[in-house]
């Protein structure tokens, strides 16, 4: 890992097009402002953990269990412009 | 093409059906390739006009991975989310569809269904390409309940 120190309003460029700005020092906390593009998505990391968590459990062989909750049973596969519109 | 599966057997997938993931989901990086097949309905879905709520999106690459997803119409009335469809690449609006990841809990002789609707699965129609998003909105549940089932032991 990279550690750098950084004073109030200083940045760090990650690659050609992500900045990150140190704005405000606290005591026990920093504020900090991300210019990147809007194809990059930026998440807190706990957050991002709270999902990937989330979806291990959707995945899990608790699903293979699933025979005697939800029938297995499934129609062919299909295209995706099958899907429920939003009413 | 065929895919063998852990679930569903060796099933027959056309390329046309094929949704492209082009970033994976967080904690599957590697998930590129996912077909839909319809697995009936939830309960409580009676308003959604379709012959299939609950999906089941089975990985193309690697067969023993599949998920169960939702629509969230009818189950969650008051689901508003907010999509940026600019940062995801899509079109128009009227291509996209919403699904929710569903995650079984099992307790003694039930188990409940709950669903993301933290961080949804964003259909492109017309791309054939799914993402899913983590939305901002923290009030959003990342496990909202929508069925108790009672289980069958089966001897």
């Amino acid at each position: 890992m990279l550690v750098l120190s950084r004073r109030k309003g200083e940045s760090i460029r990650v690659g050609d097009d992500i900045v990150i700005t140190v704005f405000e020092l606290g005591r026990d906390q920093v504020r900090i402002g991300i210019r990147a593009p809007r194809t990059t998505t930026v998440h807190r990391e706990e957050v991002y953990e709270e999902i990937l968590i989330a979806n291990v459990a959707a995945s899990s062989d608790m699903l293979a269990d699933l025979g005697v909750v939800i029938s297995t049973a499934h129609d062919l596969p299909q295209a995706a412009d099958q899907l429920p519109v939003r009413p | 093409m065929q895919i063998d599966t852990k679930r569903f057997g060796t099933i027959e997938v056309s390329e046309e059906n094929a949704l492209a993931v082009p970033h994976g989901i967080p904690g599957f990086p590697k998930m590129r390739r996912v077909v839909l097949m319809g697995a009936g309905t939830a309960p409580g879905q009676d308003s959604v006009d379709s012959d299939h709520t609950l999906f089941w999106l089975q990985d193309l690459d690697d067969g023993d991975l599949a998920f169960m997803a939702v629509v969230p119409w009818g189950l969650f009335p008051d689901y508003d989310l907010e999509i940026d469809e600019t940062a995801l690449e899509i079109g128009e609006e009227g291509d996209v569809r919403i699904l929710n990841l569903v995650t079984v809990r099992r307790g003694e002789g039930k188990a409940e269904l709950s669903a993301n609707l933290r961080a949804p699965i964003v259909v492109d129609i017309r791309k054939q390409r799914m993402h899913q998003v983590i939305l901002r909105d923290m009030q959003l549940p990342v496990s909202a309940p929508f069925a108790i089932k009672s289980t069958v032991t089966v001897s």
